[in-house]
């Protein structure tokens, strides 16, 4: 999984803001090395005014240095932490990479700290760095974005490298300080410290005072920061410690795994499990123990001791970062016992009512028994505390439920857990071959594999049943409770080579009904599938489109190995199947949007689903409000809405991997999925920090909103659990063609907003790709929606085909203009009414939400006819002329007076024509601040795209007086649950009105939030009106 | 350039053929990369002494002991003979030196020993050759042996016979009057590898079976033919003869209520189990070998228990899992073929 993104640890936050006590034993005194050191003398000495321009940016990044108000400047809203002024980064753009210096000069040879206090307004990011002269040129944590006044520093030894100084003093060491910021917003520097240290490092003794009878050694354990994530050492392993005695002082400041990072997600510390041993290796069966934590060798510098007693032989600590400040590195070393026990005072502060969810699988992972402590009292309140928030299921990092966790769980209520096989142990090609060709692989990708179906198979059937037997022989007892299996994580495909590989590409093409022909060849053994590892997919798409065999060859390689992946992935899914009946395999995708679930990467999402090869369909969303946002928090109800369609061919389970933001989003985003029709969530990843690398234990914000969510869900499990969405009407057409030949991101970023469009108006989506719709079913849907610029020829024809009888086509500038093989088409022009058709594109290619999308400029505006609305045209305008102007109604224009949205009459059927990217104009209105949701939505963009649903006729199961909430309905013979989000603003609304048409009689409608509520039912419309206000999510029973 | 030294060899007036070296980094002028030091950490890149380039490769014995360098290599011609070569230098003659290789294809290894080297004080070339295995692995051993030092430079790997060079060879062992059958019945063996190498199913499954007729009491000959037959068919995808390879050795050569017998009777019902796999759509037929598969593993399991219970828990573990995918198979195939 990718690293978390920083998460603030309140705690050690509200240290880090203390100014650093001078009574701290580290520090021999402060020195000044800097004039106007809290800018009370505005940017005097710091370039003065000329500051404004004297910053540098990263390579290739320009930054307006006219911008007003200028980039650096003295507070001008008295905004400081000490004093009345401070240093002002004032970034009206967006900025990439950008810092201020200046030099300063210390003693050479001592130990110093810098530090300063740093205050983040918007989305902006801070930290500082002294290079030259500071001895490792260290960098500062960073300071995320809207944090208020934090302290942070650097720890050095003054050296003598220097740049560009002539005639240096031998005795001086030349500094320069840097202030970087990068983002969109302002950040405040202030009250600037400078102090000489005492020598100090991390610096450990431990005294095993029982069992005192033998010699011992100390093995520590260290959770490391990426990518080695586990650092193991021994220390005294040739003498032991004699029983009795105290260890010698261990100086862990020089071994680099123990020193820490300043970018971890809690970056001052670095926990650590102490692991008492006999000499031969044997495990204490109970310890007491005696820790002394000090800043150097010496009993005068301990700075905390303890004496811990615990089952087992380990005992967990938090040993501070070797360069943290002086404030944080006397405070921080502490049991990590004492960690546990706050998370869980701080879960029973919360003082909400017990929750018990039985239906829903709502996973949380703990993980640290046997590495970070052994205490099973520890892994009984971390047990407690998850169970206290809500969760229904725990594992203990994908890996099940054993034993003791077993023993505890179950006591705790926990009847589900999950597990990981991931072990293909496909037949890899011998790194040592002499085969030349398959040597040369071997060099290039490193791991290339032969496609050898009976070995596969072989393989995968004795890997999985060594899982199985391993999980016997770990604790049979387990298996009960294991609820799914996990087969991949951000997977990729498999490198395969040789001879069977291409012979197997020719049997597969003549199933496509290719021929040698088509691929450019006479004879079938003369065609070969190219082979790459995922990441050349895009470099090796042919640059000439008009070399159409090149171009065939490119799509149908892509295809095939999709299909082998997916075929080697649907065997590891029934061997499972042969061991644990019934029990789903799933696999993490990734994003669509990073081009995860596509045949780019070997692993098309339609593929898997259609060959059963994961038989629950899930996603993580890696989107929060303060980092990766993409178009917003809810693309997890769009990653929801695909992996429920593909979950449609087999009707297999849908699953949710829903990532950490802040509480009231969490709350949102889990309101989404289940909305959606996801039963299993899985909340990567509890963590704890101790033990896991991606975790949010830390954030109080996040546990609160995690359990206030749950408490909710509960309320309304009884219904929703069974329901699912009610059969949609409308379908939005999923191009895997479009993947391989799109030149910008446009096509994936608009898809996101029309998507959005529909959600906003309560409009329910399935995807369709299509190899669905060549195989017939559009003819269960009324409207379908595309916007790809590629589709299959086969599948334009079946297009065509469903609005001869009837359908009805919604299509913008992105309407099939190539096909599959990247080639141009025009076969669906006719359909939409239009001919000598024209783009006009914009020249900034990147449509990034984030950043890029808002930076596009208008290429023309769009009236309605009928009200005079307007709406900016982004990205792309059509210019066309109309095939059958008296088939035809223009329903808005252009600047121009020509035609911009049209509806076009076709057989049975009919195609509304949207002349711009319909999504990114909806998008581009939009404003994002962090940690909030996105705001800013306009109801006559959202006309580009939804307008055609009233046109059609299409009955929705659920209206809502207000736009902007996300209002799902799930169904089952037990009721009709109603999932409620305020996606309108963070403010509650007073009142929102839903018509929901029900199958039967409804004599009741509770909401959990509020009871009760008074409804009307009318019978011949078997229609519901309830209202109700909103504040963020709620759930509406209809029973 | 060690490579000046290689194009000497590059004919050989044995075989005619062109010796082209296919073993990477045998001057060991990319340091060890490549190469393990085996059954010790007595292995060193040597800069002192060489027999051509810049460096050499030293085995170091403070007291006797054997080890030495070894390099796998793969993707060699089935069926034919590689000749391994390398340079040795001893100071002392308290310590020898050969070049060794073994094939690396299951169910047995081919092993062959170069002879020991003789000079002291000068390089000396040794040299051994071997015929591949199904798979086209070998493992080319530098070894040591003694006390003292050897240095190693200039390691070959060199096709040496071709199959047809080889089939020439061992065709008239076969036909002579003069040769006895237990040289008659290796060559039988030879020539089904050489077979197998081109492909020619009928000719190898001849030979094969000409081992079991020439010496039906030698066990290892003849499970060592069934093995080679059982591979080959299933390679080319002849399931049902290869669970009769399989079967053949479970009802001749199999020694019973042995840890082997167990074997070999799993090794039976897995062949039956990838058959019955390639069946459908006669699902009557994949039921009938699962069933016999079925059997089996229970006879494999009951044999296990009967020895020794614990000592063989993973194998019996094993057979547990075998099990439970059989029966499911079973089933699947009961449900697809509608049958009861």
């Amino acid at each position: 999984m990718k690293p978390l993104a920083l998460l603030l640890f309140v705690q050690l936050c509200m240290l880090a803001a203390l100014p650093v006590i001078a009574a701290n034993p580290l520090i021999k005194q402060e020195v000044f090395p800097f004039t106007n050191p809290s800018f009370e003398d505005n940017l005097k000495d710091w370039a003065g005014s000329a500051a404004a321009d004297n910053y540098r940016t990263g390579p290739g990044l320009a930054y307006d240095p006219t911008s007003t108000p200028k980039t650096i400047c003295e507070s001008a809203e008295t905004v400081a932490s000490d004093g009345h002024k401070s240093l002002c980064f004032a970034l009206d753009k967006k900025v990439d990479y950008l810092y201020l210096s200046r030099m300063f000069q210390l003693t050479k040879g001592a130990k110093y700290c810098l530090s300063m206090k740093v205050k983040t307004v918007g989305a902006t990011h801070a930290s500082l760095r002294v290079v030259y002269g500071a001895s490792g040129e260290p960098q500062s944590r960073q300071i995320e974005p809207n944090t208020d006044w934090q302290e942070v520093g650097v720890c050095f030894v003054g050296t003598d490298r220097r740049y560009a100084i002539t005639d240096p003093d031998p005795a001086v060491s030349y500094c320069e300080l840097r202030l970087h910021v990068f983002g969109l917003g302002k950040v405040y520097f202030d009250d600037l410290r400078v102090y000489e240290m005492e020598t100090y490092a991390p610096t450990l003794r431990v005294q095993l005072l029982e069992p005192a009878t033998e010699k011992y050694r100390v093995m520590m354990y260290a959770r490391v920061s990426y990518p080695k994530i586990n650092s193991y050492k021994t220390w005294f392993a040739d003498q032991g410690v004699s029983p009795g005695t105290a260890s010698p002082w261990i100086n862990l400041g020089e071994d680099t795994d123990f020193q820490g990072s300043p970018f971890d997600s809690v970056p001052d510390v670095v926990p650590v499990g102490l692991h008492f041993e006999s000499m031969t290796g044997e495990a204490f069966k109970k310890i007491k123990a005696r820790v002394d934590f000090a800043y150097g060798p010496g009993e005068e510098k301990i700075l905390k001791s303890f004496v811990a007693e615990t089952p087992g032989n380990i005992i967990g600590v938090f040993l501070p970062r070797s360069e943290a400040p002086p404030g944080l590195f006397t405070k921080s070393f502490r049991p990590i016992k004492e960690d546990v026990m706050e998370r869980n005072a701080q879960v029973k502060a919360l003082q909400l009512p017990p929750v018990n969810l039985k239906l829903y699988h709502v996973e949380a992972h703990i993980a640290g028994f046997g590495r970070c402590h052994s205490d099973p009292e520890i892994a009984r309140m971390e047990i407690d505390t998850v169970r206290g928030i809500g969760f229904s299921a725990l594992s203990t990092e994908y890996s099940g439920m054993a034993g003791m966790y077993r023993e505890l769980g179950v006591k705790a209520g926990f009847t589900k857990t999950a597990h990981t096989q991931r072990a293909f142990n496909l037949p890899a090609v011998n790194p040592t071959t002499a085969d030349p060709l398959l040597k040369d692989a071997v060099k290039k990708w490193g791991s290339v594999f032969l496609l050898n179906w009976d070995d596969i198979k072989r393989n995968i059937s004795n890997s999985v049943g060594q899982f199985v037997i391993s999980l016997k022989n770990e604790d049979a007892a387990q298996i009960p409770y294991i609820k799914f299996v996990d087969i991949g994580d951000e997977i990729g495909g498999w490198i395969f080579v040789g001879k069977e590989y291409d012979e197997q590409y020719r049997e597969y093409l003549k199933s496509q009904g290719i021929t040698p022909r088509e691929m450019g060849q006479q004879r079938w053994e003369d065609v070969k599938p190219g082979s790459w590892d995922w990441n050349e997919s895009i470099p090796r798409r042919p640059k000439d489109r008009t070399d159409v065999v090149a171009c065939r060859n490119y799509y149908w390689s892509l295809k095939y190995w999709t299909w082998c992946n997916a075929r080697i992935y649907s065997i590891m899914t029934k061997e499972l199947d042969k061991r644990l009946p019934g029990i789903p395999t799933r696999v993490n995708f990734g994003q669509p949007w990073t081009n995860a679930c596509s045949d780019i990467r070997g692993t098309e999402i339609w593929e898997f689903a259609r060959q059963k090869s994961i038989t629950a369909l899930n996603n993580e969303d890696w989107l929060n409000t303060y980092g990766w946002r993409f178009s917003g928090i809810q693309l997890n109800a769009y990653l929801a809405d695909l992996n429920r369609s593909c979950a449609m061919i087999h009707h297999v389970p849908v699953q949710a991997m829903v990532m950490p933001d802040r509480e009231r989003q969490m709350q949102r985003k889990l309101a989404s999925v289940v909305g959606k029709g996801a039963k299993f969530i899985d909340l990567y990843s509890y963590g704890p920090f101790y033990a896991s690398s991606d975790n949010w234990s830390q954030d109080p914000g996040e546990v609160k909103g995690v359990a206030q969510f749950l408490r909710k869900l509960e309320g309304a499990e009884d219904v929703c659990y069974p329901g699912m969405p009610r059969k949609s009407d409308v379908a939005i057409i999923w191009s895997a063609s479009n993947e391989l030949w799109r030149e910008t991101d446009a096509t994936i970023y608009n898809g996101h907003y029309i998507y959005f469009g529909l959600l906003h108006q309560q409009i329910p989506i399935d995807y369709l790709d299509e190899v669905e719709i060549i195989k017939g079913r559009l003819k269960d849907y009324k409207v379908a929606y595309l916007s790809s610029e590629y589709l299959r020829r086969d599948t334009q024809q079946a297009v065509m085909d469903w609005v001869k009888e009837g359908g009805c086509l919604w299509t913008d500038a992105c309407c099939a203009t190539g096909d599959e093989y990247g080639q141009k088409s025009d076969l669906l022009f006719p359909v939409i009414g239009i001919q000598d058709v024209a783009f006009t594109e914009s020249k900034k290619t990147d449509y990034n939400p984030q950043y890029a999308l808002p930076q596009q400029q208008p290429l023309d505006t769009i009236t309605f006819n009928d009200t005079g609305g307007k709406v900016d045209v982004i990205g792309k305008r059509a210019s066309f002329k109309l095939t059958e102007p008296a088939a035809t109604t223009v329903l808005a224009q252009f600047q121009d007076q020509t035609p911009a949205v049209i509806e076009h009459r076709y057989g049975k059927g009919k195609v509304y024509f949207v002349g711009t990217l319909a999504g990114c104009s909806y998008g581009w209105t939009v404003k994002r601040d962090v940690g909030k949701i996105e705001v800013g939505y306009r109801d006559v963009n959202r006309r580009l795209i939804t307008d055609f649903i009233a046109r059609t006729g299409v009955k929705l199961p659920l209206t809502c007086s207000a736009s902007m909430v996300e209002a799902d309905l799930l169904e089952s013979p037990a009721g009709i649950g109603v999932v409620l989000t305020n996606y309108a603003g963070e403010e509650p609304l007073k009142t929102i009105s839903l018509s929901i048409t029900v199958p039967k009689k409804i004599t009741s409608v509770r909401s959990v939030e509020r009871g009760a509520l008074p409804f009307t039912y009318d019978s011949v419309r078997k229609v519901v009106k309830v209202s109700l206000p909103l504040s963020l999510v709620d759930f509406l029973v209809l029973k | 350039m060690k490579a000046l030294m290689i194009i000497t060899l590059a004919i050989l007036t044995c075989s005619g053929i062109q010796a082209q070296n296919i073993l990477p980094n045998g001057g060991f002028e990319n340091g060890m990369v490549g190469w393990a030091n085996f059954w010790g950490q007595t292995g060193s890149l040597s800069k002192e002494r060489f027999h051509a380039g810049n460096a050499s490769a030293q085995v170091t014995h403070t007291k006797t002991a054997q080890s030495g360098w070894l390099q796998p290599v793969s993707g060699l011609e089935i069926g034919a003979v590689y000749r391994a070569e390398v340079y040795a230098f001893r100071e002392t003659d308290a310590i020898t030196a050969m070049v060794s290789m073994h094939t690396a294809s299951q169910p047995y290894l081919r092993s062959a020993n170069g002879e020991k080297m003789r000079k002291v004080g000068a390089w000396e070339l040794l040299t051994v050759d071997i015929a591949t295995r199904p798979n086209g692995e070998v493992w080319v051993h530098l070894c040591a042996d003694g006390a003292g030092t050897i240095w190693f430079d200039d390691a070959t790997l060199t096709l040496v016979k071709t199959r047809a060079q080889r089939r020439a060879e061992l065709l008239p062992i076969v036909d002579l009057p003069k040769s006895s059958i237990a040289e008659k019945a290796q060559a039988c063996l030879d020539l089904g590898e050489v077979a197998f190498g081109d492909g020619d199913l009928p000719t190898a499954a001849k030979y094969y079976h000409q081992v079991l007729e020439l010496v039906p009491n030698d066990r290892t000959k003849c499970r060592n033919a069934l093995s080679d037959l059982f591979e080959m068919y299933r390679r080319h995808k002849d399931y049902a003869q290869a669970t009769a390879a399989k079967r053949e050795i479970v009802e001749r050569f199999s020694a019973a209520d042995t840890v082997e017998g167990a074997q070999d009777l799993t090794g039976l019902a897995e062949a039956l189990g990838e058959e019955a796999d390639h069946l459908p759509p006669d699902y009557a037929g994949a039921i009938k070998r699962l069933d016999e598969a079925l059997s089996l593993y229970n006879k494999a399991g009951a044999i296990y228990k009967k020895i020794d219970a614990v000592a063989n828990k993973n194998a019996l573990d094993i057979l547990d899992d075998r099990l439970v995918v059989t029966r499911y198979d079973i089933n699947e195939d009961k449900k697809l073929g509608k049958l009861k």
